[in-house]
């Protein structure tokens, strides 16, 4: 089978196991499908929450794919997003405008890169494991900016860790808000990014060299490539989107950091990236595909059926689509 | 006399592809047999039904007179890329080949092993790791295991391949020896002077189809080298003409660490010279490779390149100036297996203006590079989007070195350039290299084969145990000295 068509072979294959999971747990699948469908696709608010979900998917997603480019597997995503949307607030409550808001998303991003680089450079010039490392720097993230919303930066009079809310100035606006559906920049700014980096990919000697770096990383440097500057900066731009996406979750829908602010989309992001397989372009379907089956898992748990369905699902999904990679 | 091996109207095909129509090899015990071919003519496919590995479409398989569904029975192989496992110890590679009721005694093994290599005249430290034998040992070793197994019918694929002339004489010698306790003992080679010289009969395959057999003793170098490619195979080699300025200097240039290291280069090529670099493998012609290449510092010495000093210079920039290389191992170094053969046609060409439109691939300029690396020597592929890994080893070997030749070469490094091509091909390589020369490059060729580099190479350098250096004025083509060098008996 070629190549591109294994994303939509994945989907298909997990919709045939959803079925059977609902068939197990005793609901009758016809009827909790479409309930679920009713629930999560049918509704403005089912939409807001599959849009909110999505952005961060999408970039988490970029995030991982961008490092297995360059060989390197960045489970880091977590902490590099917990970093971007801390240095985010941080940025936003200092400066409370909309330049503040604009800004906080740069500083976010920049971030996630500093969080990310080290991993890369113990890599590179240490031969430490990035998949050791970025899991540890993970801990520490959540360690570090646990004590600061305890602590120097819990906001006044809150009673939980949690900093206090950025001000209206700094938010980002709202572009179409119809009843409870909102669209917000966030998942645009997502899907330009994915789309424009699967332009890149595609078209460019630089991204030549760094698909390379990531294969043979030998016949990179036979080539002319410094491979290892290569793997960090691929390291630090993974790390750019990872934190990106945390300010974006910052300053466009939570508008606060708190202790435990990432649901785990850094996790997620790998299996968005692992289900997009070798393609650039799937990765913005690939995290919507993700935020549809979260939000579809919430419906279902309204009608009784355990949340963690879509936890089997996306085991599946990862186990399937990781298979099919190494076929491929 | 029964034969021992009787492959008759042997067939196989793969897909499209038939690898075998109606081959036949017959083979006596006591004697050696060589099975001669150029690339893709059937002989690895013919030796894998021989021993088992493949089950023929059509055709009679015979060991000693009996009839078998499927060949193996007392065959044993040993392949191109040997498969002895390096950090284990030489008694555990043979120890591997099973035997016994699963109880393995270090000493008993080390006991039987040694009186099974005594007929090779093979002594090795038994407990020493497989990966530090040198070739010619290594490839003792692999017979030790046959035997092991009790093999009566040996297989060797090109088995001098990486051998200095001094220890593929020893190997036949000892191959003699195993035919002469009875064994029957087939070499698959592309080298016919080992042929005329070693083999008592001779079987050559063309596309698949026998094209005659003959007792070696009958034949000499051109009725063979026409039974094997169909024409007279003659045409004297274009000498370069013209020598210009000196394109490399090097003056006791010392790199890498180990083994094989580079511990003195004293070499200085001229634009427009093809030079040769003899000695047998980690000599420190990669380590040379990789200095020039500009992946590995000098360590001490004068490196000038370009007539500008290297250390200055970038390995990209290298490149740019003109540098091209055909990589030592081509399935890590010279080719991404999993990508298309468009994009393996412009790897370490990338950088290149020409290949470039700003930060975009210019795509027209790759498809035209990527013909023109695959047409250089006709390799055979169907379409440019298929990946590297679907085209067989002398194809991708076309590829890797017609990319060299692209985008104006000013100094070629080609580590064994004909590895895994035929005559035909091997010619043709030479001649595009004397053609590139022509044009004002210079070429450095490493191989094993000390006769291919004298055969066309203007100069030959030798390299042993790291030192490299040229034989004395007047006697670079001198293959007597140059075969002392090689072991360092000069």
């Amino acid at each position: 089978m070629k190549r591109r068509w294994v994303p939509l072979a994945v989907t298909l294959g997990c919709l045939a196991v959803l079925i059977l999971t609902l068939a197990l747990a005793g609901q009758p699948p016809a009827e909790a499908l479409a309930k679920m469908a009713q629930d999560s696709f049918a509704t403005p608010a089912g939409w807001r929450d599959i849009v909110a979900e999505s952005t961060p998917l999408i970039l988490c997603g970029l995030a991982v794919f961008i490092g297995l480019q360059a060989g390197l597997f960045n489970i880091g995503a977590d902490g590099q997003l917990t970093m971007g949307a801390f240095a985010a607030a941080a940025v936003a409550l200092a400066m409370p405008s909309a330049v503040g808001g604009f800004l906080a998303l740069v500083v976010g991003a920049a971030a996630g890169a500093l969080w990310a680089f080290p991993a890369a450079w113990l890599r590179v010039k240490r031969g430490a494991h990035e998949v050791i490392s970025t899991i540890l720097l993970n801990y520490i993230a959540i360690a570090l900016t646990s004590w600061f919303v305890t602590g120097p930066m819990q906001g006044p009079g809150q009673q939980g860790s949690t900093t206090a809310r950025i001000e209206a100035a700094a938010r980002l606006p709202i572009l179409i808000q119809e009843g409870p559906f909102r669209l917000g920049p966030g998942l645009i700014i997502a899907i330009a990014l994915a789309a424009a980096y699967a332009f890149w990919s595609r078209r460019t000697t630089a991204a030549y060299e760094l698909r390379l770096t990531g294969v043979a990383p030998q016949a990179a440097e036979a080539a002319g490539v410094q491979a290892g500057r290569v793997k960090m900066a691929a390291m630090a731009v993974s790390g750019a989107f990872a934190g990106l996406a945390g300010a974006l979750l910052l300053v466009g829908q939570e508008y606060r950091f708190y202790q435990g602010f990432s649901a785990g989309y850094g996790f997620d992001g790998l299996g968005v990236a692992l289900v997009a397989g070798g393609a650039a372009w799937a990765i913005a379907p690939a995290g919507v595909l993700f935020g549809m089956i979260a939000e579809g898992s919430s419906a279902l748990g309204l009608q009784g059926v355990p949340r963690s369905i879509s936890v089997i699902l996306l085991g599946l999904l990862l186990i399937t689509a990781g298979v099919w990679r190494k076929k491929a | 006399m029964t034969p021992s091996v009787a492959l008759v109207e042997i067939s196989r095909a793969f897909g499209s592809t038939q690898a075998l129509d109606s081959a036949t090899l017959i083979a006596y015990p006591c004697r050696i047999h060589a099975l001669v071919g150029e690339n893709g003519a059937g002989k690895s496919t013919l030796m894998n039904v021989l021993a088992g590995r493949l089950k023929p479409d059509s055709g009679r398989i015979e060991i000693d007179g009996i009839e078998q569904a499927m060949g193996g029975e007392g065959v044993g192989m040993v392949s191109q890329h040997y498969s002895l496992i390096g950090p284990m110890s030489c008694w555990e590679n043979v120890a591997l080949c099973g035997g016994g009721l699963g109880m393995v005694s270090p000493k008993a093994v080390k006991e039987r092993a040694a009186e099974l290599a005594k007929t090779l005249s093979f002594a090795p430290d038994w407990d020493m790791p497989a990966q530090d034998l040198a070739p010619g040992a290594a490839q003792k070793l692999e017979i030790v295991k046959l035997l092991w197994q009790e093999a009566r019918i040996l297989i060797l694929d090109e088995p001098t391949a990486m051998l200095s002339p001094a220890d593929a004489d020893a190997l036949y010698a000892a191959l003699r020896v195993l035919a002469n306790s009875g064994c029957t003992v087939i070499v698959v080679t592309h080298r016919l002077a080992e042929v005329l010289t070693y083999a008592d009969d001779v079987t050559a395959l063309r596309g698949g189809r026998p094209a005659g057999s003959a007792a070696a003793k009958e034949l000499n170098a051109q009725s063979l080298a026409r039974m094997i490619v169909g024409v007279s195979d003659e045409a004297a080699r274009p000498s370069a003409t013209w020598v210009g300025p000196n394109v490399l200097e090097l003056k006791g240039a010392a790199a890498g660490t180990g083994r094989a290291a580079l511990k003195r280069a004293e070499l200085s090529v001229r634009q427009g010279e093809l030079i040769g670099l003899a000695g047998v493998e980690g000599s420190g012609q990669a380590a040379l490779f990789r200095l020039l290449q500009g992946l590995e510092p000098a360590r001490s010495g004068d490196v000038m390149i370009f007539g500008q000093p290297a250390a200055g210079l970038s390995a990209r920039q290298r490149i740019q100036l003109g540098l091209r290389t055909v990589a030592e191992d081509r399935l890590t170094v010279g080719v991404a297996p999993d990508w298309s053969l468009a994009d393996n046609a412009i790897m370490g060409l990338q950088c290149l203006p020409e290949l470039r439109q700003g930060p975009f691939i210019h795509r027209a300029e790759q498809e035209a590079t990527a013909l023109a690396s695959l047409k250089e020597f006709d390799a055979r592929y169907a379409r440019l989007d298929q990946p590297v890994h679907d085209l067989s080893g002398g194809n991708q070997q076309r590829l890797v070195v017609g990319r060299a030749l692209r985008h104006g070469p000013k100094l070629i490094l080609a580590y064994q350039p004909a590895r895994g091509l035929d005559i035909q091909a091997i010619r043709r390589v030479y001649d595009a290299f004397a053609e590139a020369c022509a044009q004002g490059a210079a070429v450095i060729v490493v191989s094993y084969d000390l006769d291919e580099l004298l055969e066309n190479c203007s100069r030959v350098a030798v390299a042993c145990a790291g030192v490299i250096t040229f034989p004395p004025p007047g006697r670079e083509l001198d293959r007597e000295l140059i075969g002392r060098m090689m072991v360092d008996a000069a």
